[in-house]
């Protein structure tokens, strides 16, 4: 009889540390996963920031080139020179993707302009600098969509059940999507 | 014993795993380096230049693909470029040296995708000269076995004579799986289930309870360590020797009762048939398999023919 007590308590002792191995088990996953997924949010964003700023760097070399007409297309300059005081102005994360979405608008504005001006756009230096230009904003359209997914995936962790226990008891907070230009959908088409 | 349960489960979340990893986009699957799906490539031109670009991944270990498709299905064709090149993993995995010629047909499109390895190589403006230059007057005159060929060995020409050395790196994004330090190590679940297997029928026979205890012990502090961890390593140790001790006596003495075990030996088997054909899946996997798992973010250049 002793030794059936004796069975069932050895039962009840290993249950009970299965339960808590495949607990302990489960939040260090989890955790880890949170982790994991929250340092690949703040490195795609780093990709998606050195486009940003590759595309920042162009917009000189670009005005340089099309300065001939200047003149006639004051407006264009102007909003793209002020977008780009805001993109080096901003301070946090959001305020850089907005001031990146009207650079982008800005921009797209000047190369439908550029393409009114056959002599200009025949140019070499215009053209390679269209190619930059045009690989530039494809990148960050499609550092962009990869930023968004990888939030999407972040995102959806710290929301789904039961992961959004974890998520809650250790501060894992929402990720913002960078939201691309309502109307200009991706790169600006540039034809040749 | 529960390690049997275990690798079921661990079988078949590997296969889960597996399947979503092969999760399929409406892209074609490579077939070499050279992929004519339009068909706008005379058969003699496809051979020399499937050996031309194998040439060049012997030499500089370079991944360039031709690609034509037919169409895009409403894609872009820098989209499908992206899509193709992450599906494909076009350029050897770690230094993402590939790049991609793309032909769309009834878009009249072709594009030059860059791997991130290649871009500092290979810039938007060159990848967009040698469309201009090379591919676009012969694409002009219909004639798309020269204008392939043309920009294909320009291409190689660019990275020849630039100062690429082969297996050069550049930092891109990395996203952990977190599966991977789990699934490298799944392969022991399976000689450790088989051999639990065999192991019980023995311990079964014994009086003793301690080598349950112990084998149990092993079991657990394995899981433990593939999983990662000294505290996991000492918990999957005390866990599973407790189980194991008392599995040892539960059966000990439950064959003390029967004289016969052959029906619980059979049950037992059929959980380790399972378990192994769950490794089969797991290292599935099949046809062309050239290509490295390089990445591209976009770079390159695109024209319209």
């Amino acid at each position: 009889m002793a030794k059936g007590i004796g069975l069932a308590l050895l039962a009840v002792v290993g249950l009970l540390l299965v339960v808590a191995l495949g607990l302990g088990l489960y939040l260090r996953s989890t955790y880890n996963g949170l982790v994991d997924r929250s340092q690949g949010v703040d490195a795609q964003w780093a990709q998606v920031e050195t486009q940003l700023q590759r595309r920042f760097d162009l917009v000189p070399n670009l005005v340089e080139s099309t300065k001939g007409i200047f003149e006639q297309e004051r407006a264009v300059f102007g909003q793209l020179a002020e977008a780009r005081t805001r993109y080096a102005g901003a301070a946090s994360p959001n305020q850089r993707a907005d001031a990146a979405t009207q650079l982008e608008s800005a921009l797209a504005r000047l190369l439908v302009v550029v393409e009114n001006y056959p002599n200009i756009r025949s140019q070499a230096n215009v053209t390679q600098l269209m190619d930059e230009l045009a690989g530039t904003e494809n990148r960050i359209a499609v550092e962009r969509r990869r930023y968004n997914e990888v939030v999407l995936s972040y995102n959806s962790m710290t929301k789904r059940f039961p992961s959004n226990m974890v998520a809650g008891m250790f501060g894992f907070g929402e990720r913002a999507y960078f939201r691309a230009v309502s109307g200009a959908d991706g790169a600006p088409k540039v034809s040749f | 014993m529960r390690s049997s349960a275990l690798l079921a489960l661990a079988a078949v979340l590997g296969m889960l795993v597996a399947a979503g990893g092969a999760f399929a986009q409406g892209l074609p699957e490579p077939s070499g380096f050279v992929n004519d799906f339009a068909d706008l490539l005379a058969p003699d031109v496809e051979a020399s230049l499937e050996q031309a670009l194998r040439d060049l991944e012997q030499e500089t270990t370079v991944e360039l693909t031709v690609v034509t498709v037919s169409d895009l299905g409403g894609d872009s064709v820098e989209g499908y470029a992206v899509r193709l090149f992450e599906r494909w993993g076009i350029g050897k995995k770690g230094t993402d040296n590939g790049v991609l010629l793309l032909v769309a047909r009834d878009e009249r499109r072709v594009r030059i995708e860059v791997g991130y390895g290649l871009e500092p190589y290979l810039t938007d403006s060159h990848a967009g000269r040698i469309l201009d230059t090379e591919v676009m007057p012969d694409f002009r005159k219909d004639d798309y076995s020269l204008g392939i060929i043309k920009g294909a060995r320009a291409i190689a020409q660019a990275i020849n004579d630039s100062t690429y050395q082969p297996g050069s790196v550049r930092a891109r994004p990395r996203f952990e799986q977190v599966t991977t330090s789990l699934a490298d190590k799944l392969w022991l679940l399976f000689p450790l289930g088989a051999f639990s297997v065999y192991l019980l029928a023995y311990m079964a026979r014994t009086k003793a309870i301690w080598l349950g205890g112990i084998w149990g012990a092993v079991v657990g502090g394995t899981l433990g360590w593939a999983i990662g961890g000294l505290l996991l390593i000492v918990l999957g140790v005390l866990a599973a020797g407790v189980l194991g001790l008392f599995l040892d006596a539960a059966l000990s003495s439950a064959y003390r009762y029967q004289a016969t075990s052959g029906r619980q030996t059979s049950w037992r088997h059929t959980r380790g048939g399972f378990s192994g054909a769950g490794r089969g899946g797991w290292t599935g996997g099949g046809g062309f398999g050239g290509f490295g798992g390089g990445r591209s973010g976009g770079g390159g250049a695109s024209r319209g023919f």
